[in-house]
């Protein structure tokens, strides 16, 4: 399929539904792109880090030294990496798949050696969002919408970030790393849930990877494969939520909402019920007002990729029900990567009575979206 | 004991030393004069009685350290038939092993002499074999000791390790654990020692979260020795996760199996699709936190990923945490509940070691 790109002849003045959220997708920078956009102070420091430097994989997905954990479909043609291209990326995603609106959230900053370095690395991932995917060129059919990319390391300087951002009309999250030590629930962090829940702007965390023993490091030592790594990164993820829940942290901030990216979720029905046999036990710790799982469905999101199911499909329905799985989920592809999760594939396993709401209506009410969108032609409809 | 009707059997019941004095006794020079920490000394401690009521010894004895007691509290008073018992202790995160490796033995003894040879309830107390993973040797040498003991049925681990269990140097741990005939049953060790951290993030802030989020410990080391292939090289290996949780390993079986396809070429020593090494391997003893409680969806939920061939009720007596079969979710079937409650645990440890002939 093939779509003309001359820009005001394609945008007729004419909208469309919003029918599919995409929260996952990954831009990436071109070589050299985002040099222009760190601090003074860093670009030379990072260049002469990066010389020479191959590839840093340590834990590979599969097949990795000939597509990188990538679709092998989302290099284009000018050499660069996959998710470099937002042509391409619109083409691919919008038009082919389906989706009407991206959320991009890229991933590039989190190889920062400290604090500030992490933090320079924020700005200059909000700078190039702004400049090479949110602009009015390469954004011109309003489908993309940015992360307000904050180093939660350094709390003060992200919340300043955020404060910079906020009010941008295509920023609509704000994005943490997840592997910082201690977890979330240590005031150290308030700073960065107050200045997010001021705006009304939720926070996402996508799965990274620390450094040394903080990869996600388990508390029995090192996985040996990418496969026991990644599936136990939902480990991490629910140790978030425990902490959030159990220190407080909604008590403190009532309007934070947190997003989950790619941590997967059907683990957050056992743990409900762990947290709530716990609170009944041991009752109220730290003054927490309500029951633990009221907290996660009101204040806590996850992504629907990667899509996790037995052989039996009722017993994913079930547990889909089960969880109240519409007021938890957001649709995610997790373009380009080779785990991309397509739409139609999705909005197909998702009983009827949610599929709205899992596929555009949380992400429209959460992120503040348009429920209307420029229309574009020659696009498919992903689902009734 | 009828051929129709299982035994009731209570499959996690601690016991303990007396104090500390009584441990010493049972150790020689030089272990006896060492410094190690008391098993109620935790990194996190409740903010309230550690343990059940009533379950305290004679002139302050700790909890679990008097059989007849627990014999009345466990078998007499809820009607079971039998309960095995794991001892706690520290000695399996102590960094010097051989302190490690000299206190259970000492336990072993213990509870060899004290629990399953002599006393009121002897006859229906079940042993474990309690061996340090940080000596390997020592803990093979342990399992020949003890594997012949009539009334030993299982090979007792610590939950903390410096590395998972999958890890390559464990295997001759499990090939004496096969030899010997019996399970595994993993353990959070008490006390205070070499230990990672309890969470990827670092230490919890309240004890709610570290006493609700620490039993899940055990995912890692499954997802681990599934993708080593510890289940494809040792089919007779059955390992008991026995703090609980349960069900995590649904969830986190449709993630390892959904996101293993593509990656099984990497591990060409575990080619089954993951799920596919719980059936007879793998079981839980079911703990407080767990079971979606009086739930109408119960019953379903434990059929799912085959737990309810998986969990064997344990009571975890004298712990705070004490089950009941009470606190069992009501809307499971009859069937479940009788096997939870003991079919699943005479078929792990074999009738016959059970009910001597």
């Amino acid at each position: 399929m093939t779509i003309e790109m001359h820009h005001e002849s394609v945008l007729t003045g004419e909208t469309t539904q919003v029918r599919v959220v995409d929260c996952d997708v990954h831009p990436v920078p071109k070589r050299g792109e985002l040099a222009q956009f760190i601090p003074e102070r860093f670009r030379k420091l990072f260049e002469l880090r990066a010389q020479g430097a191959g590839s840093p994989v340590y834990y590979d997905a599969p097949d990795y030294a000939h597509s990188y954990a990538m679709r092998t479909d989302a290099f284009p043609d000018d050499g660069n990496f996959a998710g470099s291209d937002p042509d391409l990326t619109f083409r691919q995603l919008i038009v082919d798949a389906g989706s009407d609106i991206a959320i991009l959230g890229p991933t590039n900053s989190s190889d920062g050696q400290t604090e500030e370095e992490l933090h320079a690395l924020a700005v200059a991932t909000n700078r190039w969002q702004d400049a090479c995917w949110l602009d009015r060129v390469n954004n011109w059919h309003q489908r993309f919408y940015g992360s307000i990319v904050a180093a939660v390391e350094a709390p003060e300087l992200a919340s300043r970030e955020i404060e910079e951002w906020a009010g941008h009309p295509f920023f609509c999250q704000v994005l943490i790393n997840a592997e910082m030590r201690p977890a979330w629930g240590d005031p150290r962090y308030d700073p960065v849930w107050e200045a997010a829940s001021r705006h009304g702007i939720p926070v996402a965390c996508h799965l990274s990877r620390g450094r040394n023993n903080e990869l996600p490091m388990s508390p029995v030592g090192f996985m040996t494969y990418n496969h026991d790594l990644m599936v136990s990164y939902s480990m991490l993820a629910a140790n978030q939520i425990m902490s959030l829940i159990f220190d407080g942290v909604f008590d403190r901030f009532p309007k934070l909402n947190i997003v989950l990216i790619e941590h997967a979720f059907s683990w957050i029905l056992p743990l409900m019920w762990r947290m709530d046999a716990m609170y009944k036990a041991q009752g109220p710790e730290n003054g927490l007002k309500r029951k633990p799982s009221e907290y996660v469905k009101d204040h806590i999101w996850f992504t629907t990729q990667p899509l996790d199911y037995p052989d039996d499909k009722l017993e994913l329905t079930n547990a889909l029900e089960w969880m109240e799985a519409e007021r938890i989920l957001l649709f995610s592809s997790d373009y380009p990567h080779w785990t991309f999760d397509d739409p139609q594939f999705i909005a197909k396993h998702i009983p009827a009575r949610m599929r709205e709401q899992i596929m555009f209506r949380n992400a429209i009410d959460l992120f503040h979206l348009p429920s209307e969108v420029p229309a574009l032609s020659g696009r498919k409809r992903v689902f009734r | 004991m009828t051929s129709r009707t299982h035994p009731k059997i209570d499959a996690s019941v601690h016991a303990f030393f007396q104090n500390d004095a009584d441990l010493r006794g049972y150790l020689r020079e030089p272990f006896r004069s060492r410094g190690f920490p008391e098993v109620d000394v935790a990194w996190f401690s409740r903010p309230g009685p550690k343990y059940a009521a009533g379950t305290a010894g004679e002139n302050g004895a700790h909890p679990g350290s008097d059989p007849e007691l627990t014999g009345r509290q466990v078998l007499d008073e809820r009607g079971f038939d039998y309960a095995v018992l794991h001892p706690m202790s520290v000695a399996a995160i102590l960094p010097d092993w051989h302190v490690g490796t000299a206190i259970l033995a000492a336990t072993n003894r213990m509870l060899a002499e004290r629990w399953l040879e002599s006393g009121t309830y002897a006859d229906r107390f079940r042993g474990t074999i309690r061996v340090n993973p940080n000596d390997i040797e020592g803990a093979v040498r342990e399992i020949a000791k003890w594997r012949d003991h009539p009334r030993m049925v299982q090979i007792g681990l610590p939950m903390q390790t410096q590395e998972p269990y999958g890890r390559p140097h464990f295997r001759p741990l499990w090939r004496a654990v096969c030899d010997a005939g019996l399970p595994v049953a993993v353990h959070l060790e008490m006390g205070v020692g070499i230990t990672h951290p309890p969470t990827p993030s670092g230490v919890p802030r309240t004890y709610s979260h570290h006493a609700a989020y620490q039993p899940m410990t055990y995912i890692w080391h499954l997802l681990n020795m599934i993708a080593e292939g510890v289940f494809q090289e040792f089919p007779d290996l059955k390992v008991i996760w026995a703090d609980g949780a349960a069900d995590m390993v649904t969830p986190f079986m449709w993630r390892m199996d959904t996101f293993g396809r593509p990656h099984l070429e990497q591990t060409p020593w575990a080619p089954l699709i993951p799920s596919d090494y719980l059936r007879d391997q793998v079981y839980f003893v079911h703990g407080l936190l767990d079971g979606p409680g009086d739930a109408e969806y119960a019953s379903e939920w434990l059929r799912m990923t085959g737990k309810e061939d998986m969990v064997l009720f344990g009571s975890s007596y004298p712990d705070w945490q004490l089950v009941s079969p009470a606190d069992l979710p009501p809307r499971w079937s009859d069937e479940q509940r009788a096997k939870v409650l003991g079919g699943n645990a005479a078929r792990i440890f074999g009738i016959e070691r059970l009910v001597p002939a």
